[in-house]
């Protein structure tokens, strides 16, 4: 690779780096302004995010690649990066509030949502295992510390603890995974790994269980989920519903990018596998998820049965296909518009440092809140999967293309649970609309409100009318299977 | 020469890692681990990677040390509080090296499987070298290595961030 090759490679990443220069503005603005004027750092943070989606939209016209194939910059890493943004940019809106009532730290923790998203990028476009890894640990490095960011709350920083514990040990894995491939096909290229793939050598089967490993434990997915719900409950809420839908997007991204490009030459394998993680995860999630008495940890496990679901898909694009491809990036992306709401509600009715989280503490908004309780209730249909929401619509695609691929079974196990999964989101909705309260309720807060807005508005309109959104979906898997010339 | 010399330091690694996880005393483990991080450098030298094998003990068994060494000084660990288990000892040592032989004996299986492919091109000239490495460093992995710069960043904002005293 020579001079001008790098300086047009460094051109095309614009969006990363944007974000990465947001990030590091941020940082070094924070310490040198006082008191109540940090809080204008949330503009800085807001514009860079803006900035790196209007830059990425370029990417779904002409897909190309940087750095002599290291980075694949197709509509595919597009679709993904968008769900990251649009996240990390409504997370931001619905951390401000919670933020300043918490009295967290405003600058560190507006600079670590931009620096993990940027990572999310690199991830959701990385061929080659190098860049992939240290994208996985930007992202993963800064969620940890997000996680234990409420340092006088002892359950924030034993959730921060656990998860960077957890979390490093299955880097390693992943990473050991790796050496093992590298060691194989002395390539760090998925492409090259691909063309050398060779089934009967045992470490490249090692190599490709170990990597399996390690991104599924970054979807919460069984057998590796346990650390879900503990996390998901400690963190800061804000940070929850952030990383519940970023992380989780960006470890598929990368779960479907290394599966097909690089281990196709053992496809059916990791489809079986995937077969019954997948049916396990969903049924897990929706079981623990029942006897649950906090409505955070409630959602933790939900999102383990969401990650089940999102499995569904991915099973069923076993060979390539795009109808499961696309339902998979659908269903992320609708359940970023969803869970982000839930949780943003829940930032909503916390106040004075204590969170909102069981269910006492919403019980009978519907008198107090009316509007805050119709957006609670849309966004639990939503996530049960009830039209006409986006919820129902993104399930009935991943469903859908599990009995269009044959997976019968699956597809069966999956409605089952999406039944069973009603039973406790209309719960919520039971607490919120037929109690009487308990609690006094926080007074209005407009900045929230406007990401709640978006979000209820997102959850109805694109599931009353899909067909855009669900287009750009299918035109975003394309590319994908166009990058490695799949059939 | 050269393959008793390896399984000399390849020995010394292993022995130095296991004693890192075993010994009770942290400050020994700590020590134990320089062992490893050395022979690991010596066994850079014999693939020809000279400057990795001065980085690394310039880094890892330098620097990395000391900052392992004051934190377990820092942390002033009681030493009964580090009653290594011996229960069941033998059969926890047993299983250990059941599994570190079925690994060894596939992988030994494999990478044999991988170099009869031959694609192990020889070596440039200037390979392990301070310029060999400068040259594929910024050229070919450039990107990695900016990267690797993030995640420096990233983790010293949220040092900062966890350790600074105080919200505002």
């Amino acid at each position: 690779m020579d001079l001008s090759e790098l300086f047009k490679s460094t051109l095309l990443i614009g969006p990363e780096i944007a974000l990465i220069i947001t990030g590091i503005i941020v940082m070094v603005v924070d310490p040198l302004i006082k008191g109540e004027r940090k809080r204008n750092l949330f503009w800085i943070a807001l514009v860079g995010l803006a900035v790196g989606f209007i830059l990425n939209l370029e990417r779904f016209h002409n897909g190309t690649s940087a750095f002599s194939g290291a980075l694949s910059l197709d509509g595919f890493a597009a679709y993904f990066n968008l769900i990251f943004i649009i996240g990390a940019f409504l997370a931001t809106i619905l951390s401000k509030d919670y933020i300043e009532s918490m009295n967290l730290r405003i600058g560190e923790y507006y600079a670590l949502i931009i620096f993990s998203t940027s990572g999310m990028m690199i991830l959701s476009s990385a061929r080659e295992f190098m860049s992939l890894f240290l994208g996985f640990e930007i992202m993963s490095v800064s969620v940890y510390v997000l996680s234990g960011f409420n340092r006088r709350s002892v359950r924030s920083a034993e959730a921060g603890i656990k998860y960077l514990v957890l979390g490093g040990f299955s880097s390693a894995i992943l990473l050991y995974g790796i050496a093992l491939i590298y060691g194989a096909s002395g390539t760090i290229f998925l492409d090259e790994i691909a063309a050398n793939f060779n089934a009967s050598n045992p470490l490249y089967l090692a190599g490709t269980a170990l990597i399996l490993t390690g991104f599924i434990f970054k979807i919460g997915a069984f057998p590796l989920h346990q650390w879900v719900p503990d996390i998901y409950e400690g963190a800061p809420v804000t940070v929850t519903g952030f990383m519940s839908v970023g992380v989780k997007a960006a470890a598929f991204a990368i779960l479907l990018r290394v599966l097909f490009e690089g281990f196709s030459g053992i496809e059916a394998n990791w489809m079986q596998a995937l077969w019954i993680v997948s049916a396990f995860t969903m049924t897990i999630g929706n079981l623990a998820a029942i006897v649950q008495t906090s409505i955070k940890r409630m959602l933790a496990y939900s999102s383990i049965a969401h990650a089940g679901y999102a499995l569904v898909g991915v099973v069923a694009s076993y060979g390539g296909k795009e109808l499961g491809l696309s339902s998979v990036m659908y269903y992320l992306f609708a359940y970023m518009v969803m869970n982000l709401g839930a949780f943003g509600v829940l930032a909503y009715l916390s106040k004075d440092g204590k969170e909102c989280e069981t269910f006492d503490d919403i019980s009978g908004i519907w008198r107090r809140k009316p509007l805050t309780a119709i957006a609670l209730g849309i966004f639990m249909f939503s996530l049960a999967g009830i039209p006409p929401t986006i919820g129902f619509f993104a399930k009935y695609r991943v469903f859908l293309s599990a009995v269009k691929a044959e997976f019968f079974w699956l597809a069966i196990i999956g409605i089952l649970n999406s039944v069973i999964s009603a039973y406790y989101y209309l719960r919520v909705l039971v607490y919120a609309y037929m109690r009487e309260e308990s609690v006094v309720f926080p007074r209005f807060k407009p900045t929230s409100v406007v990401a709640l807005t978006i979000l209820t508005i997102g959850t109805l309109l694109l599931g009353i009318l899909p067909l855009n959104s669900w287009d750009l979906a299918i035109k975003a898997a394309g590319s994908f299977l166009l990058t490695f010339g799949a059939k | 020469m050269e393959s008793v010399l390896f399984y000399i330091f390849a020995a010394a690694s292993v022995a130095g890692a296991l004693l890192v996880v075993f010994h009770k005393n942290p400050i020994a483990s700590a020590l134990s681990l320089v062992l490893t991080l050395f022979s690991t450098a010596v066994l850079f030298i014999f693939l020809l990677a000279h400057f990795v094998a001065a980085i690394q003990i310039l880094v890892y068994a330098g620097a990395i040390m000391v900052l392992f060494m004051f934190t377990v000084m820092f942390l002033n660990i009681r030493e009964e509080s580090l009653k290594f288990d011996a229960q069941n000892l033998p059969v926890k040592l047993g299983v250990l090296l059941l599994i570190l032989f079925i690994f060894g004996y596939f992988a030994s299986i494999g990478f044999k499987k991988s170099f009869s492919l031959n694609h192990a091109a020889s070596l440039p000239e200037s390979f392990g070298t301070v310029e060999g490495v400068g040259e594929v460093l910024f050229k070919d992995y450039l990107l990695p290595f900016e990267l690797t710069s993030v995640l420096i960043v990233v983790a010293i904002l949220g040092v900062v961030a966890i350790a600074k005293r105080g919200t505002d």
